[in-house]
């Protein structure tokens, strides 16, 4: 949940250790003497525990947030509900668990799709689509499907490449470490992170064991498997003690969803040697 | 940090008598101060919250009389300054460094969790387990328009939906640690 206000962002920044210490002992007496400011401070609380948790926690935040917020049992605690509510969620996948009400008369199910504004969006669309399904089937043989996403996918790799080559510090980026993933969920989730319309590039820090490989080579596919692009000739660096392979990606090439990364060296047939793989997710 | 953490009745009944008149209003007073005193150094980074609350306590209390006779203002303020001392007390001993962070559990691990939550949703009112369902299920996708949305339809503003879902939360928590206790299951963190 983005903070609403600059009294919301206060208390974030209070949560986190990020005050001075002027501001720091101003939110403390507030705390001692305001009852409106404590039951604010714990939603606050609440909020930044789901964050956490649901992965919409940008870098920083995280950073702050593990160094400085989870530091007692009664916080873990909180972590482990909002965990549980997490994968609650995601196990109910959509409708909610059956009310304990009386069971609606068998007509009401189809008057109610009848009422349903989706209804009346579905048969036009319908229609729509029947209408021009012939042309979309021409469109899409083979033939013309592959030459131009060949085509689109090898024009997005040169962008990418090129970008990633030039160095150019100059447009607004946003920057998420993430560390090879055992498998999905089994790191703890997807690390999502949301990118507001006036960033124009995600920069991955991708944490690689130190190793021999001289250039790297990433391949994104969305997490379904889907692959996107390829970008070769990355380098790993060094930074506090770590190694890390970047991989900048310009944020118009991301809609909001998840994806993967297989990071490996490359063999001689062109092939991902010691391949990892990383997962994250987007929101626009 | 050692402290001494002995405190008379006599003191005791003193400090709570300096906070109000009423002891039952005393007593409310007590335990929001030193609620407040633990978030505050929990805030600083302490991991002994509990501990320099009550000690800063403890000192305020041990202070008796004179202090109770001639200070003059918000005693809230007053335990708010002996705190700062503790923690400057507890910095300069305490080792600089921090625990990591705790990793996240498992899903197998969250499966007992997981039956006391449904449990617990299932024993809220209707409204409310909807209202808190639907709440994180935006939140999980970063949707603060829905929430404004979710909002207008029950006629409040996106602060007190927030507020509400809270209490719901507070009162689901409470009721998932209470079902952890009675399965025998551990709620300690690891």
């Amino acid at each position: 949940m983005n903070p609403q206000n600059d009294e919301e962002v206060l208390r974030r920044e209070y949560l986190l250790g990020r005050l001075s210490d002027q501001a720091r002992e101003q939110v403390e007496e507030r705390l001692l003497g305001d009852d409106d400011f404590v039951e604010k401070l714990s939603t606050t609380e609440d909020g930044l525990i789901d964050d956490y948790v649901f992965g919409t926690l940008s870098g920083n935040d995280r950073k702050s947030f593990e160094k400085n917020f989870v530091i007692n049992d009664e916080r873990r605690r909180k972590m482990q509900f909002a965990q549980s509510l997490d994968v609650y969620l995601d196990k109910l996948d959509g409708p909610l668990p059956s009310t304990p009400t009386e069971a609606p008369p068998w007509w009401e199910t189809p008057l109610k799709a009848i009422r349903s504004y989706k209804f009346w969006v579905a048969v036009p669309a319908l229609g729509l689509l029947l209408f021009f399904a012939p042309r979309i089937y021409r469109w899409l043989q083979p033939h013309d499907q592959i030459s131009f996403v060949q085509t689109h996918r090898a024009r997005i790799e040169r962008q990418i490449a090129e970008f990633n080559k030039s160095n150019d510090q100059s447009s607004p980026a946003q920057e998420l470490v993430l560390d090879p993933s055992a498998g999905l969920r089994d790191g703890g989730g997807i690390k999502r992170v949301t990118v507001p319309a006036d960033i124009k590039t995600l920069t991955l820090k991708l944490a690689v064991p130190s190793s021999s490989e001289q250039n790297y080579r990433a391949l994104v596919a969305t997490v379904e498997g889907i692959e996107m692009f390829g970008i070769d000739n990355l380098k790993q660096e060094v930074e506090s003690g770590r190694t890390f392979v970047q991989l900048k990606i310009p944020t118009e090439f991301l809609d909001t969803g998840d994806y993967q990364v297989q990071l490996g060296g490359i063999g001689p047939d062109a092939q991902l040697t010691n391949p990892v793989r990383y997962y994250f997710g987007v929101i626009k | 940090m050692k402290t001494d953490l002995t405190l008379t009745n006599e003191q005791f009944q003193k400090l709570l008598a300096w906070l109000d008149t009423d002891p039952e209003r005393a007593g409310v007073k007590y335990e929001a101060i030193r609620r407040r005193l633990i978030a505050i150094f929990l805030n600083r980074g302490c991991h002994v919250p509990e501990e320099l609350a009550d000690e800063t306590i403890n000192r305020v209390a041990r202070k008796g009389c004179e202090l109770m006779e001639g200070y003059q203002g918000d005693p809230a303020r007053y335990f708010y300054g002996v705190a700062k001392k503790i923690f400057s007390e507890h910095m300069r001993k305490a080792k600089k460094r921090r625990p990591d962070p705790p990793p996240m559990v498992s899903n197998a691990e969250l499966e007992p969790r997981l039956n006391c939550l449904d449990e617990c949703l299932d024993a809220l009112d209707p409204e409310s387990r909807e209202l808190i369902l639907d709440y994180y299920r935006e939140q999980k996708q970063a949707k603060i328009v829905s929430h404004k949305e979710m909002g207008k339809k029950l006629g409040i503003n996106a602060g007190a939906l927030r507020a509400r879902t809270h209490r719901i939360r507070a009162k689901l928590e409470k009721c998932v640690r209470e079902c952890l206790d009675r399965a025998g299951e551990s709620n300690d963190i690891n």
